[in-house]
Parts: C-alpha cells; sequence; structure tokens
C-alpha cells in the first residue's frame, strides 16, 4: 500500500488534509501516524480528540482493506476512551486490527500511542459494514 | 455577549476547534449546530459520503462547547469516552445536530447528541460523550 492517505489509488480528502501517513498495512494489520500541528491540537497543545477519531477512523478502514479489498466500507459504530491526555506537540500512531471480517461486517482494534507504544493513550473498538465483490 | 458568542468564544479556544468552527454555526443559544461540510470532510470520494472521523469530531465538539458554556469555562473538557453509531450515509450537505446535557455531576459529565440531514425525524447519526468536569 502507497503512503498516501487513500485506498487502491483514490485519495481520501480529509484523511490528505490532516497529513496522515501510512507506516504499514498488511494482512489487517495497519498503522498509522498523525503530525502533530497547532491546526490539530486542543488548548493544552495536545492532539485534539476529534483528529484522534479522524486517525481511528482511518486506520480502521485501511486495516479492513489490508486483510481483504471490499468493494465499500462504512462506519457502523466507534467507541473511542482516552486513557490519559495526549503528551503536548507530540505526533500520535495508530495501531489497528482488523481481527474478525465476515460476508457483511468487519471488527477492528485500535491503540493509539504518543511518545510510548506501551503506554497507549486512546483505545478504539469499531463495527464497520462491509460489502464485498460477488463470487465469480 | 451573547450565548451564540460565547460558543464561538469557546471554540476559538484551540487549533482544532477553530478548523472545525469555520464549517459550524450555531444557534438558539448552543441547541442547534449546523455543519456545513466543505469537500475536504470527505471520507469516501466515490459516494462523495462525509468521513466518519470528521463526523465524530464535529459531534464531541458541539457536546463539549455546550458543556463548558454550561460550566462558564472558557476551554474544552477533558474527553473521556465517546461512542458513535452511524445510522445512515452521510452526503456532502449540512448536518445538524442536538446535543443534550444529560447529567452533570461534580466529577462527570454526560451529553448525548443526535444528529440529521434532511429531517429531523430521520437521524443519520449519534453520540454518547462522558467528559471529566475538572478543566485544566
Amino acid at each position: 500500500m502507497a503512503d498516501v492517505p487513500g485506498f487502491a489509488g483514490i485519495i481520501i480528502p480529509w484523511s490528505a488534509e490532516l497529513d496522515l501517513v501510512t507506516i504499514s498495512a498488511d494482512d489487517g494489520l495497519c498503522s498509522m501516524r498523525l503530525p502533530s500541528r497547532a491546526a490539530l491540537a486542543d488548548h493544552a497543545d495536545g492532539i485534539a480528540p476529534g483528529a484522534v477519531a479522524s486517525l481511528i477512523d482511518h486506520v480502521c478502514g485501511a486495516a479492513i482493506m489490508s486483510r481483504q479489498m471490499p468493494i465499500s466500507i462504512s462506519t457502523l459504530n466507534l467507541k473511542i476512551d482516552h486513557i490519559r491526555p495526549a503528551t503536548p506537540g507530540s505526533d500520535v500512531t495508530a495501531w489497528g486490527h482488523c481481527y474478525r471480517m465476515t460476508d457483511a461486517f468487519a471488527f477492528v482494534r485500535v491503540e493509539v500511542w504518543d511518545q510510548d507504544p506501551s503506554d497507549v493513550f486512546a483505545t478504539a473498538q469499531a463495527v464497520f459494514s462491509v460489502k464485498h465483490r460477488a463470487a465469480a | 455577549m451573547s450565548a451564540d458568542a460565547k460558543i464561538q468564544a469557546i471554540l476559538a479556544s484551540s487549533g482544532f476547534s477553530s478548523k472545525l468552527a469555520k464549517m459550524i454555526s450555531v444557534e438558539e443559544a448552543g441547541a442547534l449546530w449546523k455543519l456545513s461540510p466543505t469537500a475536504e470532510l470527505v471520507g469516501n470520494p466515490l459516494a462523495q459520503a462525509l468521513h466518519g472521523g470528521a463526523i465524530t469530531a464535529f459531534l464531541e465538539l458541539a457536546c463539549s462547547a455546550v458543556l463548558s458554556h454550561r460550566l462558564d469555562r472558557n476551554c474544552l473538557p477533558q474527553l473521556i469516552s465517546i461512542n458513535v453509531q452511524f445510522l445512515a450515509p452521510m452526503r456532502l450537505a449540512p448536518v445538524t445536530a442536538r446535543p443534550n446535557l444529560r447529567r452533570i455531576g461534580r466529577r462527570v459529565a454526560v451529553a448525548h447528541v443526535d444528529a440529521w440531514q434532511d429531517s429531523p425525524d430521520t437521524i443519520v447519526c449519534a453520540a454518547q460523550c462522558e467528559f471529566l468536569c475538572e478543566f485544566a
């Protein structure tokens, strides 16, 4: 997968606007980084929860695509827990794992960290509705 | 200062909220939030559907700014959890949200928000948020 925020050559405008960078995406596992900048910060200079939500939603989609490329994906539900405030000024990285995919749904878990991968500051769980290409 | 102006001042308190605030108008003292999305909020270019992460950010911002206003603070509270439900695909068209503060305790506040595109009778997404009431 290319390191641009899109799938199969299609650029996702909101993810491009946030400058999301794909670090790796394969076999249902995807890692992405959101670079820190003032326009994405909260009042304490940490990354704003809305920007984290956007990173999480995108990493979920990429994790699903990396497992099996469906025709379409849409978010059904998304639950995000913020365990601690993000470190001010720090880039953030999200790991997404699409651990199960059925004919109609994909189930994904995400962990988000800033400076130490073992010290996550947010976790998420999401269910997506997926449409697969009809079997030939 | 009117309630709507106070809420605009809260939105201006951080980089990310002021970025989204350019597309947001607040009416009825914070009771109604209207997002007029530009093309950068698209998450699926083929369907011209809005990005789930961007919508999550909008819903969370509406709840947090209304809570700040109610508690007479000038920055946004810390988000603990958000649980978003997408009921229908969302077109690149205005979204209206009605945030509702369900409980404000000493430590935790709980808010709920419903949003629609065409008619208030057809909710297209909803979220529940918990915030820490102690402001930094």
